[in-house]
């Protein structure tokens, strides 16, 4: 088997008004990517192209080792995917969505079906349609999960649901990962979700990826300096430092190469450092997106 | 293709959409039972029997394509181990099945009805005309299928029930057909055939067409 769950090399897909621009991607098995971009950025296309449900104009596609989209319907075998504008039926109960979802899959794990059951508080005789936006959600990821999928592909699955709801979901996706040999595609646009869980981060923005690494890479080497002034001195430029912010005396830099020399060049320039602060991924995702359109746009 | 999973998708099909069906098979039936009355009753139970085959040849597409699609519940069919001709292979098995089967079962008890009144004339006519739903009814999956747009699946649906009417008043002034309508026995003449030739035309190339647009379609969802 390939050390890749899926690859995307120099994918591009054209529509009237978006285009998905040479996007490439691995996901390593056993990893967690975090896919994360804001609405409209390319997630849910690039996901799509991914599953073969969407085909590309340009550019290769690997899902599990198979060509996408012609082997689709073999990749799919072995992929759980579920996605926030998936509905089940509304006039079928969840027990006959089990069973039609069992019928197709020899992996399908009763066992483990009735604990997320249990754990995600379901009734499986309930038609979907009494079934709240919540458990409508765990309903999708127990028919994904139950089938003990090599791959989870989930675009944006926790969307709209409750503090407590995309706890129990996030948690779920934890215990999955228990298991080396999976891996897992998880977009969203919420920063918090995907720092807790995934190995990975991507950054898409208006059909581009424009950062792509390891969490721990991110957090370690995007900070942000806050400093003072003197009255006569100019802010320096230094390399590594992609944004800076100034009002009067007071300037804060961010950089995404943080190395511990910097806070001391600035030093050196008699400049007075008052904090290094670490970044959230949410504020590393923003000042990432805004640095790229500003280099896009200049 | 995998015909295990086609023929599942078919039977999730009937299961989802069995109540309609049932119905549908309940308004045949009683319309036959009521041409058996005779008179008026006769003449209420071939119009409510022909209204019926129009409900099925709206039905069955509607629920089973566009809804599917409103309703946002192809996302979940499409992540199951299948390919877009696997899908389209499993809508269109499924849709002529379930049609053909209630068609055939209603416009044959129609027909029979007339061969036992003696009025054998009628079953060219009544063939022709039971034809025109199945002809609505595979446009309006071809439609369903290829546009993917439940407005034009709408405006398909409208045009085809208004040309009903224009059919009735069309076939009952041609003198091949209507020459032959008080007969016994039924007779096949140039004119019926070459009608019926053209309806059954129409259902193949809808459901040709499908094919072939669906194959080259690069976006299912």
């Amino acid at each position: 088997m390939s050390e890749f769950a899926a690859q995307l090399a120099g994918v591009g897909k054209d529509y009237r008004f978006f285009s998905l621009q040479d996007v490439s991607l691995v996901i390593p098995v056993g990893q967690i990517m975090g896919f994360i971009g804001p609405n409209g950025a390319g997630k849910s296309t690039t996901i799509r192209i991914l599953m073969g449900l969407v085909h590309q104009d340009r550019g290769e596609v690997r899902l599990l080792g198979r060509q996408m989209p012609a082997a689709q319907a073999l990749a799919k075998q072995d992929v759980g995917f579920a996605s926030e504008d998936m509905r089940l039926y509304d006039a079928a109960t969840l027990d006959w969505h089990m069973r039609f979802v069992q019928s197709i899959y020899a992996s399908w794990d009763s066992a483990y079906a009735q604990t997320l059951i249990k754990r995600f508080d379901l009734r499986p005789e309930q038609r979907m349609k009494s079934f709240s936006r919540g458990q409508r959600v765990k309903a999708t990821l127990l028919l994904v999960l139950a089938r003990r999928p090599k791959l989870l592909v989930l675009d944006e699955p926790t969307t709209g649901l409750d503090p407590v709801a995309r706890h129990e979901v996030i948690r779920e996706l934890s215990d999955v990962m228990l298991d080396d040999h999976r891996s897992v595609l998880f977009s969203s646009h919420n920063t918090q979700d995907v720092e807790q869980i995934s190995d990975q981060i991507t950054f898409i923005d208006r059909g581009r990826i424009i950062d792509c690494r390891d969490k721990e890479a991110f957090l370690e080497r995007w900070r942000r300096i806050r400093m003072e002034l003197p009255a006569d001195l100019a802010l320096p430029v230094l390399p590594g430092v992609v944004d800076v912010k100034q009002s009067g005396r007071l300037a804060v830099a961010t950089t995404n190469a943080f190395d511990a020399r910097l806070p001391n060049a600035y030093e050196a320039a008699g400049i007075r450092v008052h904090a290094v602060e670490n970044m959230t991924l949410e504020e590393i995702f923003v000042t990432n997106v805004m640095c790229s359109r500003e280099e896009v746009n200049a | 293709m995998n015909a295990m999973l086609v023929r599942r998708l078919i039977a999730k099909d009937l299961y989802l959409h069995r109540v309609p069906l049932l119905l549908i098979a309940g308004g045949g039936g009683l319309s036959i039972a009521t041409m058996y009355a005779g008179g008026i009753a006769g003449l209420l139970g071939t119009i409510s029997a022909f209204i019926v085959l129009i409900f099925l040849s709206i039905v069955l597409p509607m629920q089973t394509v566009v809804s599917e699609r409103k309703e946002r519940n192809l996302p979940f069919v499409m992540s199951l181990p299948i390919s877009p001709a696997d899908y389209t292979v499993a809508k269109v098995a499924f849709n002529v099945s379930a049609f053909v089967a209630l068609w055939l079962a209603i416009a044959a008890g129609v027909l029979g009805t007339f061969s036992l009144a003696n009025s054998g004339g009628v079953i060219p006519l009544g063939i022709a005309v039971a034809l025109f739903p199945f002809v609505s009814f595979c446009l309006q999956l071809a439609v369903a299928l290829i546009i993917e747009s439940e407005l034009w699946s709408i405006v398909t649906m409208a045009t085809c029930n208004v040309s009903y009417s224009f059919a009735w008043v069309l076939l009952s002034r041609i003198p091949g057909i209507r020459d032959e309508l008080r007969g016994a026995v039924p007779i096949w003449n140039q004119t019926v055939v070459s009608l019926v030739s053209i309806e059954v035309t129409v259902i193949v190339a809808a459901l040709a067409l499908t094919f072939f647009f669906q194959s080259r379609k690069t976006n299912f969802i």
